[in-house]
């Protein structure tokens, strides 16, 4: 994964694990390719008032607002802890603004044990009147990404986080590869809003929420499968929706080189161990030796071998 | 609540902790029980003014410090 060694594919979506802790009551979290830890931001962030989501058909939406306890408190206490337990870490980074990208990822370097950092795009832009977020825009997120680069070690693979509701992702893909990306994952979550019928109000506060769950994996898999034939040597980590061993199988197939768990940790715990095992079985038997073999197989033409 | 182990932050309401700092504490792992007279009624549903990392929230004061109630 453009300089990030993991040993299987199955990695956990940010913001959908914690650090890793509340799952390691359910299995051992070191068994996984590595765990993605919620965005983090320099600072302490109270997030959005309540209520934070509401079920859609297959799947949900939510807007926790990017909640946590700021950097300090997980380099101090979550990363030693993901660390100590065998575990591999992606730090994702959320920023109110360019310099805020920068100084996470600059701060970042200087702590050991991390395998990579995701930068989420999807944080709303400061600079846009529209309120636009970082990833509707190539231009902007190539300068996040570019920032992040910079100043981030020249040893920590940086990855952007893409949004996968926007014109077109592959030029989104592109802006950041240039930008210095090391590799991409997506897709974040779809922007929507669930009202609700009774109060004739938007279910969660602030109105818009991300639609996330099985509802939009198609989508995903066609973005990974559209970025890859356009960027066939930039890695992946794809993800939306994947419940299942078969559905990592698809995103590698479309092109992912990992594939990450989201929602499906929140209704069934041991989602990662369960779908890391399904997708090792599911490889057998089609007569894989090695998961990279996959990578990429739905853009070959002509009979399967 | 959408996961009820403490990974999604989406069940959190505001309680004052030990240290007088009121935090955005997730009802599922932080409680489901807690002392009512921690727990900000009025402000469920909201996030407090001087909530931690809210906008109010004085950013010096309790930088760094390692919460008494774990907030992922
Ligand atoms: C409750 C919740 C919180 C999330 N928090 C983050 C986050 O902090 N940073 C981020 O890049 N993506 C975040 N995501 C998006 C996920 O990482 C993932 O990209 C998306 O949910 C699609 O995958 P899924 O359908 O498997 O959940 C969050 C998603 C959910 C549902
Ligand atoms: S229900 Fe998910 S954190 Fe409490």
């Amino acid at each position: 994964m453009g300089g990030l060694e993991l040993p299987n594919p199955v990695v956990t979506a940010a913001g959908c694990a914690g650090a890793g802790r509340e799952l390691a009551q359910f299995f051992d979290i070191a068994s996984l390719g590595a765990v993605t830890t919620k965005s983090v931001m320099l600072e302490p962030h109270a997030g959005r008032p309540a209520p934070r989501m509401a079920e859609t058909p297959s799947g949900m939406l939510s807007t926790t607002g990017m909640q946590g306890p700021g950097l300090d408190v997980l380099l101090q206490r979550d990363l030693p802890w993901l660390l100590s337990r065998g575990g591999r870490a992606i730090v994702s980074l959320a920023g109110a603004g360019v310099a805020e990208f920068g100084e996470l990822a600059h701060r970042l370097s200087e702590a050991e044990g991390i395998g990579a950092i995701e930068v989420n795009l999807s944080c709303p832009d400061p600079e846009s009147a529209a309120g636009r977020t970082f990833a509707d825009d190539p231009a902007r997120a190539g300068e996040v990404v570019g920032t992040v680069r910079s100043r981030a070690g020249a040893q920590l693979p940086v990855l952007a986080k893409l949004a996968g509701d926007v014109p077109d992702i592959v030029e989104s893909a592109t802006a950041c590869s240039e930008a210095g990306a090391d590799g991409l994952s997506m897709i974040n979550t779809l922007r929507g809003m669930v009202v609700d019928t009774r109060t004739l109000r938007p279910a969660v506060a602030g109105g818009l929420g991300g639609l996330s769950g099985p509802a939009v994996r198609p989508i995903a898999v066609g973005c990974v499968h559209r970025v890859h034939e356009a960027l066939p040597e930039v890695p992946i980590i794809g993800m939306g929706g994947v419940r299942t061993g078969e559905d990592v199988l698809e995103f590698m197939a479309a092109g992912a080189s990992a594939v990450g768990v989201g929602t499906v940790n929140f209704s069934d715990p041991s989602a990662g161990a369960r779908v890391l095992r399904e997708f090792t079985e599911a490889l057998e038997e089609r007569g894989f030796a090695r998961a990279a073999d996959l990578v990429g197989a739905a853009h070959r033409t002509g009979p399967r071998g | 609540m959408a996961c009820g182990t403490g990974i999604c932050m989406t069940c959190v309401i505001p309680v004052v902790g030990g240290d007088g700092i009121t935090r955005m504490v997730r009802s599922c792992v932080d409680g489901p029980v807690f002392r009512g007279e921690q727990v900000r009624f009025d402000d469920v549903g909201s996030i407090p003014f001087d909530a931690l990392g809210a906008p109010g929230w004085k950013g010096a004061a309790g930088r760094g410090v390692e919460q008494d109630r774990d907030i992922a």
